[in-house]
Parts: C-alpha cells; structure tokens; sequence
C-alpha cells in the first residue's frame, strides 16, 4: 500500500508533467465547487423570466425580463433547448415569503424569487466552458506573440484564477466571460487576417455587451496599417466591414421584423437615465467618463495608424488595450473589465512594461465591489433549497450590515466605492503606462514612479 | 523568428460560437406554447388529466369549487389615452421599457396568449360604454370580463352613482380586474378628474381599501392555500382590500400575500359578478399575478378540492384526481410553477 507522501510525490509529478490540465482541472473544481453554493439571485431570476418568455412564444422584446441587445438571448435560446433535451431542469426557480425583506434593502437589485440549484449549475456550465476556452485561446496567443510557453501558463492562470472571473461565471453567471471570448476572438482573427470573420465575430460581440466597439478604430488602423504596401488594405477593411454589417443584420432582423428593434438599445441608455436620477454633476461626471471612453478610442486609433508595419503587431496589442481600459472608464460595473482582461494579460506577458499592479487593483477592486453588492445573500439558493442555512439568518445579517451606516452610508455602498476607486486606480496606471515614453521626456518624475510599479518578470 | 502556430483553434471555436447564436436565434423566435398541452375531463367524481411538454416542466393541477361563479370567457380592457390615467410611474429594471400603461397592457395581452385566453378586446371609453351596454342588452354580462389598470374608470360607465352603467354591468355578472389605484376613488372625464365621496361603499358596501400607506407584505395569506398553488408573487398591498371588512352578504376570496389585513389580491362579490382588487403600482409580479387570476378563472367563492403537481419530461403524463364534487367545478393546469409557460383552464 502506498504511503500519503508517495502519492502527494506522484501527484506533484504528474502536475508537473501536465501543467495546462493541472490549472484547468484546478479552475473547474474551485467552480465545481461554487456553482451550487453561492448564487447571485437577481440576475440568474431573469435568465429564468427570459427562457420562460422564449418558451411560451414571446420574442426576446415582447414581455418585460431581456433589457439587452439580442445576442446573449440567443445564446440563453440554445441554452434553454440544451435543458429541454437533457430533461435536467423541471423547475427553474421558487418563490420565498422568508426572503420579501431582501427586495427592500437599499441596494435593491435583490429578488426572493430563487433560482434551484439545477437550473443555477445549468446556467453556469456554459459559462465555466467559456473560461476554459478562453484560457486556452489565451494561452496559443500569448505563445503565438511571445513564444514562451511558460508566459502561455502563467496567462492562463492570471484569466482562470482572476477572483473576478471565477466569480462572474461560477457564481453570479453573468455572461462576460463570453464578452471576452468573442473579444478575443475577434482580436485574433483580425491579427490573422480573417477579416470576414473577424468583421463578423465583431458584430456579434458589440451585440453582447458594446465594449469591444471601442476597439474598431485600433482594428481598422492595424488592417491599414498591415496591408498599406500590399494595396489590399480598402478590401480588407471592406471585408470586414461586410461581415460586421452582416451579423448585426442577421442579430437584429427579428426585433427589425416585429417591430421592437427600439427596445433592443434600452440597457444602454436604461444606464444613463439611472445616472440622470441621481443630480446634474452624476450626468456631467458620465459624460465625463464616456468622453475619455471616445477620447481614448481615438487616440489609439490613430496611434495604431501611425504605426510602422514592422511594429504593427506589437502596437495591435497595446494599443488595443488603450483603447479598452479607457472604455472601462465610463462603468466600474464589476463584470464590464472581463471584456479587456485577456488583452491585459497578453501585453502584461508580451511587453517590457508588465503591468502587474494593474491586474492585481482591477481584478481585486472588481471582486470586491461584486461581493460587497451581493454578499450574504450568495446563500439564497443554498439556504432555500439545501438547507446549509436558513432564510432567517439570511435576512438579519443582511439587515444587520445595512443597519451600521457611516454619514448615511450604508457598508455595502461603501465597500463597492472603494472597489471601484481600486479599479479606477488601475485603469489609471494602465493608460498611463501606455503613453510611457511621453512620460518619461515630459513628466520624468512620474515615469520614475510608474517604473517602480511595472517591473515584473514571470520567466 | 518562431513559426507561426496554425489559427485553426481559433476560427473553428468562433465559427462554432456563431452557429449557436444563429441556432439560438431560431430558436427564440420559433419557440412557442404549442409545444405544451393539457387535457382535463370529470367522469363521476373523478378528474382524469394529461399533460405534455417538450422538454422538463413542473405542472400543477388546481380544482376548484366556484359556488354560484361561472367564469368568464371574453376579456375587455379599457384604454384611452383621451382621457387621464391615475397611476404612480414605477422604477423599472436597468434598461426596461418605463412600465406605462400602454406597455403593461401590450404584455397582459402577450401574456394571456400562452395561457390560452385568446378573446381579447381592446376599448377606449366609448366603446367601453356601448361593450357594457351591449352584454346588458344580450344578458351577456356573465361572460364578460374587464380589465383597468389606469387607476380610474371613465365618465361613461362611472360617475360615483349606483345606477352608473359599470354597476348595473356587475350585478348583471360582469368580472372586473382593478390595480393601480383606489378602485373608484374618482372618475375621469376627457377635462380631468373627479373625485368621488363614498366611493368604498359604492363597490363593497363598506370602507375597507388601503388609504393607510401600508405597501408591502411579508406573510401569506391563511385559510387557503391559492398562494402557492397559483404561484402568486406580488407582494404590494397598496390600494388593496382588506376582506374581512367586506360586508357578510357578499362573498370574498383573499388570496396572496397579507399586511394589515390587506391582501394583495382580493376577489368580492358584486350581485352576480365580481370585482377583483389587485394591490401595489404596475410591477412585473403584480402582472404576472393578473394574468394567473385571469386565466385560472378564479371566483370569489372559489376554493380548492384538490392540487395535484408534478414533473412531465419530453412527453406525456396522466393522472387521475378521485372525490371531485361541487357545484360550479374546474381545473386549471398550468406548466413551469414560478415561471408558467403554458396555462389552460377547464369547466368541468
């Protein structure tokens, strides 16, 4: 019989033999093991309303519950016939008196409607498979770009193993993990010169979440810049352009068929009639952080096309994620940074500038406004229908933490403040950091500092 | 320079990816109810019933004794944007339409669809008048259902009078479905609003509506289990009726959920027809609660004999309810609990 330390020995070996399957199997057991104890409840209940829309006829638009443009319903769309044909998931969700006076806590984007532990895991599989691919299409990237295996690992990593990523795909099943799939993607089909797919791909991203649009102008400057002396480059960008005009077309004819197209953009401009609640400087402030938004889109657009064609991957990449992490800007919305993480990644393993800090302050501030949002109430699901605790100590917990409040602050509020103050923090170095050499003959002192924070070597 | 890896991987997944948008794309729009059925029939005092379902659904059956109340089979509802509407505006989710009356209504409508109430009839307050004179006329009150959700009923069916049209249309066996505010407090002309003195008594005989500021509930209602059985879920008892102050001579069914004596849905006889109150501002679960009531043809003397759930998976199963006795029986059997997708009701 073998002794525990030959086994432990065995084990270390075999991890060391198959690195990329040691993290991948690690990844999935850690969601393994979250996917049915914690559960963010009001987003999951409106995947369940809109799978119940789309299966008693309605379209996406048709009754209250989709408030996004249309591609994440279709992918819900196949997830639904996925359930249907497995039979798995005959009850999606119960309604609980005990939980009522959760829906009137101040941050209320709370529900006592709790979603059951199979239809919470049927949610997030598809999610959990998206971190996977995505860690694996990072991975050949950063090998394609750097050559180094052990960058490849060490990215996989970062992305499997973001608090933030495990979070929003095993726990709060939020879909930015297929943002970010369909972000890279496109990133590499155009670096590929698959501009009809990419074009495509692009489509349907911006159709997701709108983030990845920031990225168009970088995009059609690196296919300028990459085709300028074949005399392809106007074919190139109109390949593209077809095949981004195609998918939107194809993504929104049913709204464009049935009339609700309007309410297709409602998310998006939902967010800035919410800010507009809350004073005139909240609005100006918005705007503010959009303008940087476009600002930064720009700059690294022209940036891109003022590269030389023997830099122009190099620029791709970087100027990529200038354009993304000024996007991120307009929204500390925790999930919204998975979209630009894998890019981070990339030019954190690929560039002299490596970035660290400002993966450790966004994914740290990031996750810990999510989990400060959502907190005790993680055990809902748990609570209701695996008994690991109860209803009742849910709700005086989370009473208790809103009852402390500091200048009318409740803790909630102020613990995602922060975690949104962390994550600006990093954006911030992030932008900085790519205008390095301006920096360094203009602002030398503060080129000094960000030196100091940059320096990181995974090999 | 390192030799570039093959893209393959990459192009396959994404091809992949868009095959399964555009799959399920064609699947959100070629989905439908039709996909569920159900089938109910009493012989002697037993209840024989089926139910099918693609793919796996929760169902329950629920049958009811409805005492002298029959039901109804048409459904009105009343909007007209000439005159003025009483309702608060509600905060809607993130990125949701602005829950008006006119949205709330095109998704009643939508909704009502799947829970295989097709008789629908959209009346501004003219026609509202000649409907409800019309069903005087031909006796057909008591198949007729109203819906009002603009928190005031129009000077041609109500003036704060007893002998106003809308309540001759009551008492003749007319079902009316009221939210969004005080049933009757005034009644509107295409000028404005007229307050009405008295106007509790006119409906119910007596003061018992929510004027307190009590809005929300955190218990149910006892003495009857139709909470769960109909999956209800609004738990705003604003404006709602608080049924033990309903005088005795008339009938009333307190369903939902409960605070200060209010429920959150109250349905109180009037002569041969009813009024049902639902409490609370528009909301996405107070609708949900409307077209569950609608459709289950719920009465205010209803109460249940039997509920029977149960899970069907890719096919068929049937059941069997034995002691089924009544005077006006029926049987709602709806799919997917919490999140319906398919509902019929059958008079037995």
């Amino acid at each position: 019989m073998e002794s525990c330390g030959h086994i432990a020995g065995r084990l270390t070996d075999t991890c060391l033999r198959h690195p990329i399957a040691t993290v991948v199997v690690v990844a999935l057991v850690v969601r393994i093991v979250l996917m049915p104890l914690l559960t963010y409840d009001y987003d999951i209940y409106h995947w369940g309303v809109i799978i119940q829309n789309l299966q008693s006829g309605n379209g996406l638009y048709d009754v209250s519950g989709y408030y996004y443009t249309p591609t994440w319903g279709y992918i819900l769309g196949f997830i639904s016939a996925a359930i249907d044909a497995i039979g798995a998931v005959d009850v999606f969700g119960i309604r609980f008196t005990d939980l009522f006076p959760i829906e009137g806590l101040d941050f209320d984007f709370h529900t006592a409607t709790t979603t059951t532990v199979a239809f919470n895991v049927a949610m997030k599989v598809p999610l959990v498979i998206v971190d996977i691919i995505v860690a694996l299409l990072l991975r050949w990237l950063i090998i394609d770009v750097t050559g180094s295996e052990r960058k490849g690992l060490a990215g996989m990593v970062l992305w499997l193993f973001c608090p933030t990523v495990i979070y929003m795909s095993g726990i709060q099943a939020q879909f930015d993990s297929i943002s970010a799939l369909m972000m890279l993607l496109t990133v590499i089909l155009v670096y590929r010169d698959r501009c009809f797919l990419g074009g495509m791909m692009f489509g349907a991203a911006v159709l997701l979440k709108f983030f990845p649009g920031f990225a168009i102008l970088v995009m059609v400057a690196y296919i300028v810049v990459r085709h300028r002396d074949d005399g392809t480059a106007v074919r190139r960008v109109l390949e593209a352009a077809v095949g981004a005009a195609l998918m939107c077309a194809v993504l929104f004819l049913p709204q464009i068929l049935d009339g609700t197209f309007e309410y297709t953009l409602g998310f998006i401009f939902g967010r800035m009639d919410m800010q507009s609640d809350n004073g005139w400087y909240v609005v100006v402030a918005q705007y503010a952080l959009i303008a940087i938004g476009l600002l930064g889109m720009v700059f690294a657009g022209i940036r891109m096309y003022r590269s030389d064609a023997a830099d122009a991957d190099r620029n791709y990449f970087t100027n990529l994620l200038l354009a993304m992490g000024c996007a991120m800007f307009i929204s500390a919305t925790p999930q919204y940074m998975m979209v630009m993480l894998p890019l981070l990644i990339l030019v954190m393993m690929s560039s002299e500038g490596r970035l660290r800090i400002c993966w450790i302050l966004i994914t740290f501030g990031s996750f810990i406004g999510a989990f400060a949002n959502n907190n005790i109430m993680l055990l809902d699901s748990a609570s209701e229908f695996l008994g690991l605790v109860t209803p009742e100590w849910i709700v005086s917990v989370a009473e208790g933490i809103e009852s402390h409040t500091l200048f009318g602050i409740t803790p909630v509020l102020l613990v995602n403040s922060l975690g949104s103050i962390i994550e600006y923090v990093g954006f911030v170095i992030l932008v900085l950091l790519c205008f390095d050499e301006a920096l360094r003959a203009k602002l030398p002192r503060i080129s000094e500092a960000l030196s100091k924070i940059k320096r990181w070597d995974v090999d | 320079m390192t030799e570039r890896k093959s893209d393959k991987p990459a192009v396959i997944i994404a091809v992949a990816l868009l095959a399964i948008i555009l799959i399920g794309e064609v699947i959100v729009y070629t989905s439908d109810y039709t996909d569920y059925s159900a089938e109910a029939g009493l012989e002697g005092d037993s209840l024989g019933y089926q139910v099918s379902a693609d793919g796996s659904k929760t169902y329950s059956v629920v049958v009811n004794d409805n005492g002298t109340y029959d039901g109804m089979d048409r459904l009105y509802i009343y909007f007209d944007e000439s005159y003025p509407a009483n309702y608060e505006d509600v905060d809607v989710s993130i990125g949701a339409q602005a829950l008006d009356q006119r949205y709330y209504l095109e998704q009643v409508v939508n909704l009502l669809k799947p829970r295989n109430f097709h008789d629908i009839t959209y009346v501004d307050a003219e026609q509202l008048a000649d409907a409800l004179a019309g069903d005087l006329a031909s006796d057909g009150c008591g198949t007729a259902g109203l819906l009002v959700i603009s928190g005031v009923l129009p000077d041609t069916v109500y003036t704060g009078n007893a002998d106003d049209t809308i309540f001759q249309w009551l008492s003749g066996g007319g079902s009316l479905y009221w939210l969004g505010n005080l049933i009757g407090e005034c009644y509107a002309t295409t000028d404005g609003l007229q307050h009405v003195d008295g106007y509790q008594e006119l409906f119910f005989g007596a003061e018992c509506l929510n004027t307190e500021g009590v809005d929300t509930a955190y218990s149910e209602v006892d003495g009857n289990d139709y909470t769960h059985a109909l999956a209800l879920q609004s738990n705003s008892v604003k404006y709602a009726v608080d049924g033990d102050r309903v005088p005795d001579d008339r009938a009333h069914l307190s369903i939902g959920f409960t605070e200060g004596g209010y429920s959150s849905i109250t349905l109180v006889q009037y002569g041969s027809g009813m009024v049902c109150v639902l409490g609370g501002d528009y909301s996405n679960y107070q609708r949900n609660d409307l077209v569950q009531i609608i459709s289950s043809g719920l009465g205010p003397q209803s109460s249940i004999v039997s509920v029977e759930t149960g899970t069907v998976t890719n096919g068929t199963v049937s059941g069997r309810i034995e002691g089924v006795t009544g005077s006006s029986l029926s049987a709602f059997i709806y799919l997917g609990g919490y999140y319906p997708v398919y509902n019929k009701l059958f008079w037995l």
